[in-house]
């Protein structure tokens, strides 16, 4: 079972108030994308975590150039969804296994078109799996 | 630990497939392209794997699901490593940026 969302109610509530310097300042990592998946916001958390510099992320295909192993019906199927009806709240588990060590996560996709233009992923790491398989 | 009956299948086709293209290594322009198709059968083989085991989110995979794709992108990892640039990136677009229908 999912457990409850670990982003702030005040960070919900307020995506249009999602900026680059805010967004540094959270534990977890946040990723802003627009409507065609151009990376917009990579957080300071995320960039530690991931192994990734932000200059190297920002302006780039989330899902081809960035996180090739997040191209899939359940990660990209729901951005998709969230662009195509304007809105989405939605929880999820990902294990991220695609040339790096795997990784899973509690992954929390937030899109309010009447807020903000940005689609947010919000990420959760919990474990690091079988750290043996390197 | 026992490995599951779908990684020994899994396991098997892999060997099987190199096989294949082994056995043309010294007819250079077939096995070239043989490569380039099973390149294609690899990449589209981990995104039917990974749909499949991540599922709708609702758990994380095991280590066995994490180990068999593993398996397959190391045997991805290894294909590539002779095929042309252009040719490996006009696949990860074709795979990536593909009709939404067919591939979210």
């Amino acid at each position: 079972m999912l457990a409850h969302t670990f982003v702030a109610d005040a960070i919900l509530n307020n995506p249009d108030q999602i900026n680059a310097q805010m967004a540094d300042r959270q534990r977890f990592g946040i990723i802003a994308l627009d409507s065609h998946a151009q990376v917009k916001i990579f957080n300071a958390a995320e960039a530690r975590l991931s192994g990734l510099s932000v200059t190297e992320v920002l302006g780039r295909n989330f899902f081809t150039e960035v996180a090739p192993c997040t191209a899939s019906r359940l990660f990209r199927g729901r951005f998709r969804q969230g662009i195509q009806e304007g809105s989405l709240d939605a929880h999820f588990y990902y294990t991220f296994t695609y040339r790096i060590r795997p990784i899973s996560a509690h992954v929390h996709m937030f899109f309010d078109m009447r807020k903000s233009p940005l689609f947010f992923i919000f990420i959760d790491r919990i474990i690091q799996l079988y750290e043996d398989l390197g | 630990m026992q490995v599951p009956a779908e990684n020994k299948v899994i396991t098997q086709f892999l060997a099987y497939a190199d096989e294949l293209v082994q056995a043309l290594i010294d007819l250079s322009e077939i096995h070239q392209e043989q490569r380039q198709l099973y390149l294609v059968c690899l990449n589209s083989l981990w995104q039917m794997l990974n749909n499949a085991f991540q599922q709708d989110g609702g758990h994380f995979l095991s280590e066995q699901q994490i180990q068999l794709l593993q398996t397959v992108d190391l045997e991805i990892q290894h294909i590539e490593s002779d095929i042309p640039e252009d040719f490996r990136n006009q696949l990860h677009l074709l795979l990536r940026q593909i009709n939404v229908d067919l591939v979210s």
